[in-house]
């Protein structure tokens, strides 16, 4: 793969768009808070979701052997998967808070589960563990929870609100920008 | 808050989940069929291939030109770049020690001496058409200096350098080359080039340097190897950029010239980033290959599987490229990727090849064994590319036992 590990390292961050998890635990009540803050409950599901990446990228190498796919053709199906979450992003909004799970384990639903851990984003991190290594994947999970932590300060109304929003479009942008990095990427690899 | 429509929304996402895993399995991520070889069952598959050869052909030195096993019919038309690029493959198979190769290629080659078209100073190889081409003289020539490298015998260095003279007449200065000679016209088809006979001309000029140095061969083929790396997708149209197995065969002879002045870097710079750019685009055909199964459904996503002599090619563009990243130490790192790749494709052709078992089936059970077969027919550049790819994976595949 010729594209940048910091590609891939960015792309874990921007798939799981940390303004749009920001939003979601911003619209819990205060009583599904975990701590009654949005702070905590957010880094705590982004905690979960990103143990969860771990998971995953510890067996995918092992799992694209077994079910012989090579690196550059699930990174193919990574960065069409990649583009067409991107394209989403940009023109739907972040899931609703409600339902969810009350008190701290609102950190399990909705924010671990559907906020954090997206169907795209654990494909994400089968391909990047596939064709960088765990490392990769490690870092760009722990980047993920401190970007969804540091999201999570801004304000949910006003002029925060606006931040968020405009934070979650770049962030669609760019999940678009690297899975045609990763799509054309793979189509070229050795 | 409703614990039932909470578990509603963890099951919607698991499904979601399930979903992406399942499109993405059956529409892209499908596996990829490498069939496991080493370099006996390699070699065992190019004497099949060169059996093939051997049983079919004919007396005035011509090969069997089209099988259809499903008619169990010999189908007409033959085709002159074909006849040289067949009898190329045979002295490759001669350089590996494969018992008759070298006396089914001369006969190949006693059919293309007694067809040379003569004109000034050159001569080349073209039985009836007006059109002669310079990619059947260069094969021609390609295969002559294989034979030469492996007996020493100098018997055809003069008509050699008489095909080579017409190689060179045909190259434009901008290292582009004409694709063939009008008869009647006496003159080259001027404006017109080949998507093959390019590479071919460079990879047989690049041969003759290598055995007559002294002789300026390495200029034109110089020439064509940079046009070919830097200006040749665009002058003649071609997008997205051109797999070339030929000139990976070219840029390989030009690593094993003598007098290049880096040995660790014996290829001219222009083509390095040329060489990464033609393993990326042998390494999707690769791939893509490997996923196809002639079974519904998966015909339907990938298309059926190629011919033989399309694997084959890939195969001898894999190699070639494979030679040339061994040796110059810039292209280093694709040396491992491109011998995997390589291998995979050597795999697919003794996979898809017709056994000796198989072969019994058929109604001509001599013209099933040994052949690449599709759609029920198999022609004799199936055999040829198939084989010069086999031939060319036993370097990587004898690397790798010795590394084991």
């Amino acid at each position: 793969m010729n594209a940048s590990v910091w590609v891939a390292v960015i792309a874990l961050v921007v798939a799981v768009n940390p303004a749009r998890v920001a939003v979601v635990a911003g619209g819990l009540g205060e009583v599904d808070r975990w701590r009654s803050s949005s702070l905590w409950t957010a880094a705590g599901g982004a905690a979960v979701g990103g143990a969860l990446f771990l998971l995953i990228g510890a067996v995918a190498g092992p799992l694209l052997d077994a079910i012989d796919v090579s690196a550059p053709t699930i990174m193919v199906a990574v960065g069409l998967v990649l583009l067409i979450a991107g394209a989403k992003d940009l023109f739907m909004g972040p899931p609703p808070s409600d339902p969810a799970l009350a008190g701290w384990r609102s950190i399990l639903v909705p924010i671990a589960v559907p906020a954090v851990a997206r169907p795209h984003a654990g494909l994400l991190v089968v391909g990047v563990a596939g064709a960088y290594g765990f490392w990769p994947v490690l870092a760009g999970t722990v980047l993920m929870v401190a970007a969804v932590a540091a999201a999570s300060t801004a304000a949910s109304e006003g002029v925060g609100s606006r931040v968020l929003g405009w934070l979650g479009a770049a962030g669609a942008v760019l999940t678009a920008a690297t899975g045609a990095i990763f799509a054309v990427d793979g189509v070229f690899a050795v | 808050m409703s614990p039932r429509r909470v578990r509603h929304r963890v099951i919607a996402a698991v499904a979601t989940w399930v979903l992406l895993a399942t499109v993405v399995r059956v529409v892209v991520a499908l596996p990829e069929h490498c069939p496991a070889v080493d370099s006996d069952i390699v070699y065992a598959s190019a004497v099949e291939a060169v059996g093939w050869l051997e049983r079919n052909q004919l007396d005035d030195g011509q090969w069997v030109y089209r099988y259809d096993k499903d008619a169990d019919e010999i189908v007409g038309g033959y085709n002159t770049v074909r006849h040289a690029g067949v009898l190329m493959s045979l002295y490759q198979a001669a350089s590996f020690d494969i018992d008759g190769a070298l006396e089914v290629a001369d006969s190949g080659t006693a059919y293309a001496l007694d067809n040379l078209v003569r004109h000034d100073d050159w001569a080349a190889f073209e039985p009836s058409s007006n059109r002669v081409t310079t990619g059947a003289a260069a094969l021609l020539v390609a295969g002559l200096v294989e034979r030469r490298l492996l007996t020493d015998d100098p018997v055809h260095d003069d008509v050699m350098r008489e095909l080579s003279r017409f190689l060179v007449a045909h190259v434009e200065p901008s290292g582009a080359v004409i694709e063939s000679w009008d008869r009647r016209a006496e003159e080259p088809l001027f404006g017109q080039y080949s998507p093959f006979f390019t590479g071919e001309v460079y990879w047989a000029l690049a041969l003759m340097h290598l055995v007559f140095p002294d002789e300026g061969w390495d200029e034109p083929a110089l020439r064509i190897g940079e046009y070919v790396a830097t200006e040749r997708d665009d002058a003649e149209n071609y997008w997205p950029e051109l797999p070339d197995h030929w000139s990976a065969l070219g840029m390989w002879t030009v690593t094993l010239w003598p007098d290049r002045p880096d040995p660790d870097r014996p290829l001219p710079d222009v083509q390095v980033p040329y060489v990464e750019r033609q393993a990326g685009l042998g390494s999707i055909q690769t791939r893509y290959e490997s996923q196809r199964v002639d079974d519904w459904p998966r015909y339907l996503l990938r298309g059926r599987r190629t011919l033989g002599a399309g694997l084959g090619t890939v195969g001898e563009h894999l190699t070639g490229m494979w030679q040339v990243s061994v040796v110059d130490e810039r292209l280093a790192h694709l040396s491992d990727p491109i011998a995997e790749r390589a291998t995979c494709v050597a795999g697919m052709l003794v996979d898809r090849q017709i056994d000796a078992v198989e072969a019994e089936r058929y109604g001509s059970p001599e013209l099933a064994r040994g052949a690449w077969f599709q759609f029920g027919a198999t022609q004799m550049d199936d055999q040829q590319h198939a084989l010069s790819a086999l031939l060319l994976t036993l370097p990587i595949l004898e690397a790798e036992e010795a590394n084991q």
